[in-house]
């Protein structure tokens, strides 16, 4: 149940952009990689959440936007929307991939081109 | 200016989200053999052709050995306790006891209406031009955050560059960054662990408690999902399929701790036989039809062997005849 609730309360950060809560969320989620025996991702979290702690004073700007949302990807001006900027990616992977792919957006965008400039 | 490079092959791929003036338009042109020579995300009208430089499309060769790397540790390294006032816990609490029984708001929805913050601006994003080497080269991740670096101090001089990837990029990011401290240190670039994937090893994480615990019957009994896809969620491998299942039971059964202490008990008695309180979790969604409680209630009682008394509450926990049990 504890852990139900850290990772809804993990998503909640991201949608909300709440960045004090997101590192909150990490540093309750950590201990459970542990337990599930995931050993990458026991590795390296504590680095993450180090770096994200330390960042107040290593990067002071870039922490002052973290805090104000802009550590998450908004797609749309819905509230409670937001994504992380890895789920934006693979988003834009499926839309590569699909429907015709990079290359039908490529003939579209050419064919768009040409047709204004005649 | 964000930026992070996909793990599957042959891409590259950046994300930029402007922090401190608006960015100009990206004119990129692609030069992969047999495809036209030219692309132009934003203004196709406008597009100019112009060759990729080479410092963009040549990858320097980089030989470190990143499996011998120890993080160093830092002085400022104090993580905050959570606070009382967000615990998840208590959040869920102020969600259910906010509204009353009748207004109870579905996660999400509350969630948005309760948003401290408005953003009105919207995330650009960009795709550069592809690369042929895998993303899990050392010498292509180094590459990389040259090219990362280049790209935010064209759009925007003085910012730091953030680079997120899922968890081997981010090593292998991480892992350079401590072997050359000079060209990719700390302080010059931020490197963040995506926090997408994140979500979805805690998936898996709650995944490998719930397997073998009759959670996947419960949900195809329940007739919520399949047999397929109640597996996969196990595995977490359509996360937001899986939030969904994940956020059902797990509310209702918080919400009958608060707000129906009879139910409560029910669950409590059977607390120790995890497979009976997430059969119990799902019998007291609303979603279900009175059939269906019918069923799984027969169900749960047949299993477990419960006693008359807890019989009794589950009934009235679900308004249901004892008699019809």
């Amino acid at each position: 149940m504890r852990l139900e609730f850290t990772l809804l309360q993990l998503v909640a950060s991201l949608r909300s952009a709440d960045f004090e809560m997101y590192k909150q969320s990490l540093a309750n989620l950590v201990g459970w990689f542990f337990a599930f025996d995931q050993v990458n991702y026991a590795r390296w979290l504590p680095v993450h959440i180090r770096d994200l702690v330390n960042l107040d004073i290593k990067h002071p700007q870039l922490a002052q936007k973290f805090y104000a949302g802009c550590f998450v990807a908004r797609k749309t001006h819905r509230p409670f929307s937001a994504i992380g900027i890895d789920q934006n990616h693979e988003q834009i992977n499926a839309t590569l991939k699909g429907n015709g792919g990079k290359l039908l957006l490529l003939l579209l965008s050419l064919f768009f081109s040409g047709f204004r400039t005649k | 200016m964000i930026a992070r490079s996909t793990a599957c092959n042959h891409a590259l791929k950046i994300n930029y989200k402007v922090l401190h003036r608006p960015a100009p338009v990206l004119k990129i042109n692609l030069s992969f053999s047999g495809y036209p020579q030219e692309l132009l995300l934003s203004e196709p009208n406008k597009c100019h052709e112009i060759g990729l430089p080479d410092k963009y499309a040549l990858v320097k060769h980089c030989s470190l050995n990143v499996k011998s790397v120890r993080v160093s540790l830092s002085d400022q390294c104090t993580v905050q306790r959570t606070e009382e006032a967000s615990s998840p816990m208590r959040l869920a609490k102020q969600w259910l006891l906010d509204k009353p029984e009748s207004e109870i708001l579905p996660w999400p929805v509350y969630n948005s209406r309760a948003e401290r913050f408005r953003f009105t601006c919207i995330t650009r994003t960009a795709v550069l031009p592809l690369f042929s080497e895998h993303a899990h080269d050392v010498s292509m991740m180094a590459h990389a955050m040259d090219c990362v670096t280049n790209a935010i101090n064209h759009i925007n001089p003085g910012q730091t560059p953030v680079i997120t990837g899922d968890q081997p990029l981010y090593a292998l990011l991480r892992s350079i960054q401590c072997l050359q401290p000079e060209t990719y240190g700390e302080d010059q670039i931020f490197v963040m662990m995506g926090s997408l994937h994140i979500e979805m090893a805690s998936l898996r994480a709650v995944g490998t408690l719930l397997e073998n615990s009759g959670w996947v019957e419960a949900l195809v009994d329940a007739k919520v999902t399949t047999q397929g896809r109640a597996e996969s969620m196990l595995r977490g491998s359509h996360v937001t399929r899986t939030r969904y299942v994940h956020e059902v039971p797990q509310f209702i059964f918080i919400h009958s701790q608060f707000l129906h202490p009879l139910c409560a008990n029910v669950l409590y008695v059977s607390f120790v036989n995890f497979r009976s309180q997430l059969l119990c979790c799902t019998l007291c969604s609303k979603r279900l039809t009175r059939f269906t409680k019918k069923v799984m209630t027969r169900m749960i009682l047949h299993y477990f062997h419960l006693k008359i008394g807890t019989k009794r509450n589950v009934a009235q926990c679900l308004n249901l005849n004892t008699g019809t049990l």
